[in-house]
C-alpha cells in the first residue's frame, strides 16, 4: 500500500522535478543560448500561442492534420473493406503496399510540391500519402481475416451486404483497425510539420522556421514545446477513442489478461 | 448482433493485435497481421516469383495510368523516369548522397541501440526505475523528433553529426519501450526457477532477461529502423544538409522534378530494403517465441 503510493508520486515527481529545475536554474551552466530557462521560454509561449498566433499559425496547423487524417481514414476504411472481399486480390497486392507503408513520406513532400504546388490540397494529399497504407493494410488484412465461423455463421444467419458489414466486417476488424488509425496519426503530425518547415507560409512549422531565421531561439523552443503538447494531446484524445470504440472487446477481454 | 457465443469467437481471432500491443510489439501491431499475410503468400510457394514480377508489372502500369490521369510536366511517365533514372544513377553525386544517408542512420541507429538496450532492461527490470520513468518516457516520446530539427540544425549545422543526433532521439524511443517490455516480459516460471536456482543477478541477465528480451530488442530495432530512415531523410530536406533527401528537395526547388522522382525512388527503395532486412532480422531472433511458434503451426 504505501510502496505504491511512493511508486505513484515517484511517477509524477520526476516529471514535475525536471519542469521545476528547468524553469529555475535560471542563467547557470545548465543554460546556455540555444537551452534557455523555461521561464523565457514561458513568456514567449504566452506571449505568441495565448492566444495571438492561434488563429494565423494553430489552426492552419490543425485543419491539416484533420483533413489529411480525415481524408486518409475514409478512404484507409473504405479501400481496405473492399481489397479485405478479394482476398486474392489482396494478397496479390499486399507486397504493393507494403512498399508503399515502407517507404518513407516525408521524401514525398517535394515531389507533392513540384507536382501540386504549395496549397492546402498538396498538404492534404501529402498526409494522406502518408497515413493511408497503415489504415488500409490493417482494415484490408483484418477484413480478410474475419473469424471464418463468425463468417459462416453469420452467412447462416443470412446476414448480408450492409447489415454484415456493420454488424459483423468492421466490428470484428475494428481493433486492427484503431491500431492501424493511431500509427496514421502520428503520421499526419510529422508529415504537416515538416511541409510547414519546408515550405509553407503559415502554420507553427513555418512560425519555427522563421524563429529560426531571426534567431529567436526562446519562441522557436516555444513552437516545438506546442507541438509536443498538440501530439501529446491528439495522443490522449486517441485513447479515450480508442477506449470507447474497442469497449466490448475489453469487456471480453479485461479480466483474462490482467 | 451475433449470438453471444459467436462474438467471443469474434475477439478469439481479433485478440492478436491488441495482445501484441500490451505485451509490446508496439508499433508492430500491424505487422503481427501482415506477417499471416506474408506466410500465406510464401506457402503458394512456387508462383511466387511470377506474382511478384506480375506486381511490378501492374505496379508500373499504375504509375503510367496516375502520370496520364495526373497530366502534369512534372510527374514523369515510367519510361521518362527510366531514362532519369539511368542519367542520375552514373553520376558520383548519387552514391554519394546515399552514402551519406545511409552513415548518418547507421551510426545513430547503432549508438541510440547501445544506450536504449541497457536502460530499457534496467527499466524492465526496476520497479523503481519503470516508475521514475513511466510519465516523462510517456510525454517525450510523443514529441515527433523531427521538430528538433531546427535547433539541432543551429547548434551543428548542416552536418553528419547534426543528422546523427536527430536519428539518435528519434531511435531511442522505440528501441527503450521494446527492450523494457520484453525485460518486464519473461516467463515467470523461468523466472521462479532461475531464482530456486541461486543465479546471480548477473546470470540472470545474461541467461534469463537478455534472450527473453531479444525478440522485443528486435521489434523495436525494426521500428527504430525505419523510423531512422525517415528522420535522415527528413532532416536533409528540411535542413539541406548532403544526402538522399537533399537531392529530392534540389529537384524540386531547381524545377528539375525528373531528378526529384528519381531520388524519392530511391529513397522509397531504401525504406523496402531497411524493413525488409529488419523483419528477417526479427523473424531469426523470434524463432522461439511462442506468439511466433503459434503462427508457424497455422
Amino acid at each position: 500500500m504505501t510502496r505504491s503510493f511512493s511508486l505513484r508520486v515517484l511517477e509524477v515527481a520526476v516529471p514535475v522535478g525536471l519542469v521545476a529545475l528547468w524553469w529555475f536554474l535560471g542563467d547557470t551552466a545548465l543554460t546556455s543560448f540555444y537551452f534557455p530557462p523555461l521561464r523565457d521560454i514561458w513568456a514567449s509561449f504566452r506571449a505568441t500561442w495565448i492566444f495571438a498566433h492561434v488563429g494565423s499559425d494553430v489552426v492552419p496547423t490543425l485543419l491539416g492534420i484533420g483533413l489529411g487524417y480525415a481524408t486518409s481514414v475514409v478512404l484507409g476504411i473504405s479501400l481496405g473493406v473492399i481489397l479485405g472481399s478479394f482476398p486474392r486480390v489482396n494478397e496479390f497486392l499486399t507486397p504493393l503496399l507494403e512498399f508503399l507503408r515502407a517507404l518513407p513520406a516525408i521524401a514525398a513532400i517535394p515531389i507533392f510540391i513540384v507536382v501540386i504546388g504549395v496549397s492546402l490540397k498538396m498538404e492534404i494529399a501529402v498526409v494522406t500519402f502518408a497515413a493511408l497504407w497503415p489504415i488500409l493494410l490493417n482494415v484490408s488484412d483484418a477484413v480478410a481475416g474475419v473469424d471464418p465461423v463468425v463468417r459462416d455463421t453469420s452467412r447462416s444467419y443470412r446476414i448480408r451486404g450492409f447489415d454484415r458489414l456493420v454488424r459483423v466486417t468492421l466490428p470484428s476488424a475494428s481493433p486492427q483497425i484503431v491500431a492501424g488509425m493511431r500509427v496514421a496519426l502520428t503520421q499526419s503530425i510529422v508529415i504537416i510539420i515538416v511541409s510547414e518547415l519546408i515550405v509553407s507560409a503559415r502554420g507553427i512549422g513555418h512560425f519555427i522556421q522563421t524563429a529560426q531565421w531571426n534567431f529567436d531561439i526562446t519562441a522557436m523552443w516555444s513552437g516545438m514545446i506546442l507541438i509536443g503538447l498538440i501530439g501529446f494531446a491528439l495522443s490522449k484524445l486517441f485513447q479515450v477513442f480508442e477506449y470507447k470504440v474497442l469497449a466490448w472487446h475489453r469487456g471480453l477481454h479485461g479480466k483474462a489478461q490482467r | 448482433m451475433v449470438d453471444r457465443p459467436d462474438s467471443r469467437v469474434i475477439s478469439t481471432s481479433t485478440l492478436d493485435p491488441i495482445t501484441s500491443r500490451r505485451t509490446g510489439s508496439g508499433g508492430g501491431i500491424g505487422d503481427a497481421t501482415v506477417e499471416r499475410g506474408s506466410a500465406g503468400w510464401r506457402s503458394w510457394g512456387r508462383g511466387r516469383s511470377v506474382r511478384r514480377g506480375a506486381l511490378l508489372l501492374v505496379s508500373l502500369l499504375i504509375w503510367q495510368v496516375v502520370a496520364a490521369v495526373v497530366d502534369n510536366a512534372a510527374f514523369p511517365t515510367v519510361p521518362h523516369l527510366a531514362a532519369a533514372a539511368s542519367g542520375v544513377v552514373r553520376t558520383p553525386v548519387y552514391w554519394a548522397s546515399l552514402g551519406q544517408t545511409l552513415a548518418a542512420w547507421a551510426i545513430g541507429l547503432c549508438a541510440a541501440a547501445l544506450v536504449a538496450v541497457p536502460l530499457g532492461l534496467l527499466i524492465g527490470l526496476s520497479t523503481v526505475a519503470d516508475h521514475a520513468s513511466r510519465v516523462t518516457v510517456a510525454a517525450l516520446q510523443t514529441i515527433p523528433s523531427i521538430v528538433l530539427t531546427p535547433l539541432v540544425v543551429l547548434i551543428y549545422g548542416t552536418t553528419l553529426q547534426m543528422k546523427i543526433i536527430l536519428v539518435f532521439i528519434a531511435s531511442f524511443w522505440p528501441l527503450l519501450m521494446q527492450t523494457s517490455y520484453g525485460a518486464r516480459d519473461v516467463d515467470p516460471v523461468a523466472k521462479a526457477t532461475a531464482r530456486s536456482y541461486r543465479l546471480t543477478r548477473i546470470d540472470q541477465v545474461r541467461y534469463l532477461y537478455l534472450p527473453s528480451a531479444s525478440a522485443f530488442v528486435a521489434t523495436g530495432l525494426r521500428l527504430a529502423a525505419t523510423i531512422a530512415l525517415l528522420v535522415t531523410i527528413g532532416s536533409e530536406i528540411v535542413t539541406s544538409a548532403a544526402g538522399v533527401g537533399l537531392q529530392i528537395q534540389l529537384g524540386e526547388s531547381n524545377g528539375e522534378p525528373d531528378r526529384a522522382f528519381v531520388y524519392f525512388v530511391t529513397a522509397s527503395l531504401l525504406g523496402l530494403l531497411v524493413a525488409t532486412t529488419f523483419r528477417r532480422i526479427e523473424r531469426l531472433a523470434l524463432f522461439w517465441h511462442p506468439a511466433h511458434r503459434v503462427r508457424q503451426g497455422r
